[in-house]
Order: C-alpha cells, then sequence, then structure tokens
C-alpha cells in the first residue's frame, strides 16, 4: 500500500473501528462464544475467520449520499443486498437505478481490469481522486457503468439505470470521489 | 445476503462525523508522478472466469423460479440481480461474484441471521447453503455460496408470496450450472 491509500487505508479503519463499535452496542446474538472449529455448535464451527465487522460495508457512504448522486429522494431507497457487494434501488425521476458497491480485501485492480476485459467491457483507465482506477462500459442499451480503484485491495461502484438517458459513468465516479476522498 | 436490519445503522453514521472530519488533513503527502506497483495480493489465488450471471439466462430464471415479469436489472462484474417488474417490492433473486473476498466472512454473517447454515458440496465444489424463514412464508430464502480459493460465488433465491417452488432446490440447479459455465 502507497502513501496516500495508507491514509485512506487509516481513515476506513477508524471508520469501520466506530461502526464495529456502535454495532457491538446496537445488536445482542444468542448462544456462547466459541473458537472457530471447536465445534460445540455445530453450523458455527466451519466459519474460517472471525470477522466482527459484519454488515459493515455498506454504510461507507450513507443511502442519503447516494441518492442524492444518483438524483433520487433520500426516501426512494433501499438496500437488496449486504455484504462484500452491496446492492441499493434508488428511484430517479427518469426512471428506477440499481447501484451496486463491492470490496474485495483480497482483490486487486488488475483483477477486475482482466474480468471487465474477458466480459469485454471497454475499460478505460484514469486517475479518481488521485488513486488509479478504471471506468468500465458494458454493451448495454440503458448506459450501465462501473467504476473500480486500487484502494483498500479493489473497490467498486456499477450504477445499471432500467432505462437509457441517465448519466451512470458520472454517477460512479462521483461515489467513487466521495468513497476516496477524505479530504475534501 | 438478503439484508435483515440496516435501519439500526442509520443513527450509528450521525457518530461518524468526527471520525471522518479527524480524517481530512494531509493531502500534499504524495507527489503527483509517483507510481505504485500493483500492492498486490500476495498469496492470494483467484479462481476461474464466470461469464455474466454465471451463464444463467433469463428465460432460465423464469423457469426456475416460475415468477412471471422478472426483469434482469443489474448486470454487472460482479453479478446480476432479478427483480418482479424491476422493482424491489417482490421476490428477489441474484447472483454475485466476490474475487479476493473471504467466504467465511458471508457465512458468518449468515450464521447470524439465518434460521440454519450447513456445508454443502456441488459438483466437486465445497461452499455453504442458508436456509431463511419468514414468519407468515415459511422456508422462502435460500442462498448457496461455492468456494475458489480466495474467490467464491453466491446465488440468493428468495420468495415474497405464496405459492413458491422450493428455494433451495432453485438454488442448488443455479449454482450447478454456473459451476459448469466457470472458464
Amino acid at each position: 500500500m502507497t502513501g496516500p491509500l495508507r491514509r485512506v487505508g487509516a481513515c476506513v479503519i477508524a471508520v469501520l473501528a466506530v461502526v464495529t463499535m456502535l454495532v457491538g452496542c446496537s445488536r445482542t446474538v444468542d448462544g456462547t462464544a466459541a473458537k472457530a472449529g471447536s465445534g460445540d455448535v455445530p453450523r458455527n464451527d466451519n466459519s474460517q475467520k472471525e470477522y466482527p465487522n459484519l454488515l459493515k460495508e455498506c454504510e461507507v457512504l450513507t443511502e442519503d449520499i447516494l441518492a442524492k448522486t444518483v438524483g433520487a429522494d433520500p426516501l426512494d431507497i433501499q438496500s437488496t443486498f449486504v455484504g462484500a457487494v452491496c446492492r441499493w434501488q434508488a428511484a430517479n425521476p427518469a426512471g428506477l437505478i440499481d447501484i451496486t458497491r463491492f470490496w474485495f480485501e483480497q482483490g486487486s485492480l488488475d483483477n477486475e481490469r482482466e474480468t471487465a476485459n474477458k466480459l469485454e467491457y471497454k475499460v478505460e483507465s484514469r486517475a479518481i481522486a488521485g488513486v488509479p482506477s478504471i471506468v468500465m462500459h458494458p454493451n448495454d442499451p440503458n448506459g450501465a457503468c462501473g467504476v473500480a480503484s486500487d484502494a483498500g485491495g479493489v473497490v467498486g461502484w456499477w450504477v445499471n439505470p432500467q432505462q437509457p438517458g441517465i448519466d451512470a459513468c458520472g454517477m460512479v465516479i462521483k461515489l467513487m470521489e466521495l468513497t476516496l476522498a477524505t479530504s475534501s | 445476503m438478503i439484508p435483515s436490519n440496516l435501519k439500526r445503522l442509520a443513527v450509528a453514521m450521525t457518530a461518524l462525523i468526527p471520525v471522518l472530519a479527524a480524517c481530512s488533513s494531509g493531502s500534499d503527502s504524495t507527489s503527483p508522478g509517483e507510481t505504485s506497483g500493483p500492492p498486490a495480493a500476495q498469496g492470494i489465488t483467484h479462481g476461474p472466469f464466470f461469464p455474466e450471471c454465471g451463464g444463467v439466462t433469463d428465460q432460465t430464471m423464469a423457469e426456475q423460479t416460475r415468477v412471471s415479469g422478472l426483469v434482469n436489472t443489474a448486470t454487472n462484474s460482479v453479478g446480476c440481480q432479478w427483480l418482479a417488474g424491476g422493482g424491489i417490492l417482490g421476490p428477489h433473486f441474484s447472483i454475485t461474484m466476490y474475487r479476493g473476498s473471504p467466504i467465511g466472512r458471508e457465512r458468518k454473517t449468515e450464521e447470524l441471521s439465518r434460521a440454519s447454515v450447513e456445508d454443502i458440496n456441488i459438483e466437486g465444489h465445497d461452499g455453504f447453503i442458508a436456509l431463511g424463514e419468514d414468519p407468515t412464508l415459511g422456508n422462502n430464502l435460500c442462498e448457496i455460496g461455492i468456494q475458489y480459493d480466495d474467490d467464491f460465488f453466491e446465488w440468493s433465491i428468495s420468495f415474497a408470496e405464496k405459492p413458491f417452488p422450493d428455494p433451495c432446490d432453485i438454488a442448488k440447479e443455479l449454482t450447478r450450472q454456473t459451476i459448469v459455465n466457470a472458464k
């Protein structure tokens, strides 16, 4: 990890640490703590690692910010999938927009570029907030557009409009700027 | 996975503002011409390439789920999502690709929120199968994750109203097709 990324990473970690604490205060899970593999709880014993920051990833940008970026009312956005990949649907006045975010901490921009090339997307290299990134243009009649950046492994956004005429690339670049820019 | 209760975090986010503010200085510490070699991922082994949607067609989705008017709303490099009429009110079906993300974390999330999570092996590949229960619908949700080294993919099948076919039968069949389509 290089200098700016380390700083971004440190801030991300700081933010996530706070989220973790808050999440820790907000829910109770039944059962007895057990090391992975200790075998007392049959359906828990094969998890490979302990991850205290569960469900954190979708909250790096708030739904209000997401909605505003894609031109939707903050009341008109809803999460449909959570984890290392998160999905939302937002209602832009011009029509519905599906938003996807991914964060693969063991992934890489190179691997995402290679995948996009194999999917025959048009791939454009550029910097976003000073971070090496790619913009991905599938051959989609509605103008779907994706972006991936070399930060904390690889982080990315997709905007899939359900109808043409929406600036999806402008939206994903803005979402990535918001994700990466801790200084503005 | 399909979210269970995210709204509780909304309040928590307000408390993050001071933390974010603390991250606001020092943007001048880099020289613009500095290049970084791919920081990448030493010791990480990626799995095979999968075509869009794991190679599963809209027609297969309609046949398997028996839901009419399904719209593929989000085809991209990390998966596909099918919704009735393109809207979120109704059933949710999706495939998601994770390239360099631990399957153990996703499984742990499932274990904290689902009725059951078990090991599964399909076409020689290991993973988990998670079953979700709804108070009125019964077993309406099934999610299967299959591991390929440091990658995995996940099928999520969730119905919103009766009658519906067994979601795990569908998830298993779509998982099998996806595995076969790996390149």
